[in-house]
């Protein structure tokens, strides 16, 4: 064995490793809704129905251990009369 | 009723249909009646490597556009009675496949045959969804290296959201094949160890594959290394085939280098 062993460069396996880790822990938050923009479309013919609206916007947010999708109606000036 | 794998990968060329090819004649070996069904749209391949590339006539669409029965596109393998072939089309329109058209062919299938093996198309877009919407289980076939594994994890998140199976709260089941395994590499630390691979992807592994250069030959000759008894990767495609039945076959650890030819080698000179 040799002495200088524990100080050479990680193996490239092991840093493969570790960077596939970290690339799809992110992939994965980033699909964890994979319906968003069905849904999206979906709320917009229901609302459309009674009020114009101008757009739906869909935040995904994570508060403590809790998802939460906020979904946001922007209404259209004109809706109001 | 029988079960439909579909066999993916995200990263294209990995060896998926090295790997349908192998596990149907696999299956049929056992004495399973089994199907494998090209869903390459355009990119038909399945045909060549099991060396049926002469006999096609009809194709899924022809089936799936009621021009002719299943049965009269159902192409016989001929080293093995148990196992059938139905070829992709080679228009280079992918929208030939609608949901309604696929359901009713697989099901068609599924009265036949034990076995259904869904050779699917590389990406994340229709042609791959439709490939996996019907599955009972899907076969993720991974190399071992970046790309091909960061990929396979998103096609595996699709299947978890699309597939029928899930859409119905039931889980779909999901293996994994490590294929081109290099176990020089492996063990100089400069290629990831199947390990590593199943902590990062998270599903349950169903066989090793070891990089075996009779495969490009079998793909020359349309034989595949599953019929032949000196490939290695030929031996692994056999034990995951037997799993795939049922059998409980322990995993064999490949990735240690063997020095046996080279021992064998030596001792020869001496005798
Ligand atoms: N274990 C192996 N050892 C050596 N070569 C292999 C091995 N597995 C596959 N190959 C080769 O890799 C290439 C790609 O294989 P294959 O066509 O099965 O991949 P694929 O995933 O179906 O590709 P595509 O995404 O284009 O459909 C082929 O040339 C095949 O012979
Ligand atoms: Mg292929």
């Amino acid at each position: 064995m040799s002495l200088f062993g524990s100080f050479k460069k990680k193996k490239s396996a092991q840093r493969a490793k570790d960077r596939l880790n970290v690339a799809i822990t992110l992939d994965r938050d980033s699909n964890l809704y994979p319906y968003l923009d069905e849904l999206k479309i979906e709320i917009m013919q229901i609302v459309q129905k009674y009020s114009k609206i101008k757009d739906v916007r869909i935040n995904k947010e994570k508060v403590d251990d809790q998802d939460i999708l906020d979904i946001e109606i922007v209404l259209d000036e004109d809706s109001k009369t | 009723m029988g079960i439909i794998f579909s066999i993916i990968s995200g990263k294209g060329g990995v060896g998926k249909t090295t790997t349908a090819a192998n596990l149907a004649i696999g299956t049929a070996m056992q004495g399973k009646k089994t199907v494998v069904v090209d869903f390459d749209i355009g990119q038909r391949n399945l045909d060549m490597i099991l060396g049926l590339e002469n006999r096609v006539v009809y194709d899924i669409t022809h089936v799936m556009d009621g021009d002719v029965r299943l049965r009269q596109a159902l192409i016989p393998f001929k080293k093995n009675e148990n196992l059938y072939f139905l070829a992709a089309s080679q228009t280079k329109d992918k929208t030939v496949l609608n949901k309604e058209k696929v359901e009713k062919v697989l099901s068609e299938l599924k009265k036949e045959f034990e076995y259904i093996f869904i050779d699917a198309p590389a990406g994340i877009e229709s042609g791959f969804e439709h490939a996996v919407y019907f599955a009972d289980a899907v076969i993720v076939v991974v190399n071992p290296e970046v790309s091909s594994i960061r990929d396979s994890d998103r096609a595996i998140g699709i299947v978890d959201a699309k597939s029928k199976k899930s859409q119905e709260g039931k889980r779909v089941a999901k293996y994994l094949i490590i294929n081109r395994i290099n176990p020089d590499l492996v063990q100089k630390g400069e290629m990831l160890s199947s390990e590593d691979i199943l902590d990062i992807l998270e599903i349950d592994l169903l066989g090793k594959v070891p990089e075996d250069q009779i495969i490009i030959e079998a793909s020359n000759t349309g034989h595949p290394v599953i019929l032949n008894e000196k490939s290695e990767a030929g031996r692994a495609f056999k034990r995951i085939s037997r799993r795939l039945c049922g059998e409980e076959v322990p995993f064999v650890d490949i990735e240690s280098v063997k020095h046996s030819g080279l021992l064998k080698s030596i001792k020869k000179m001496f005798q």
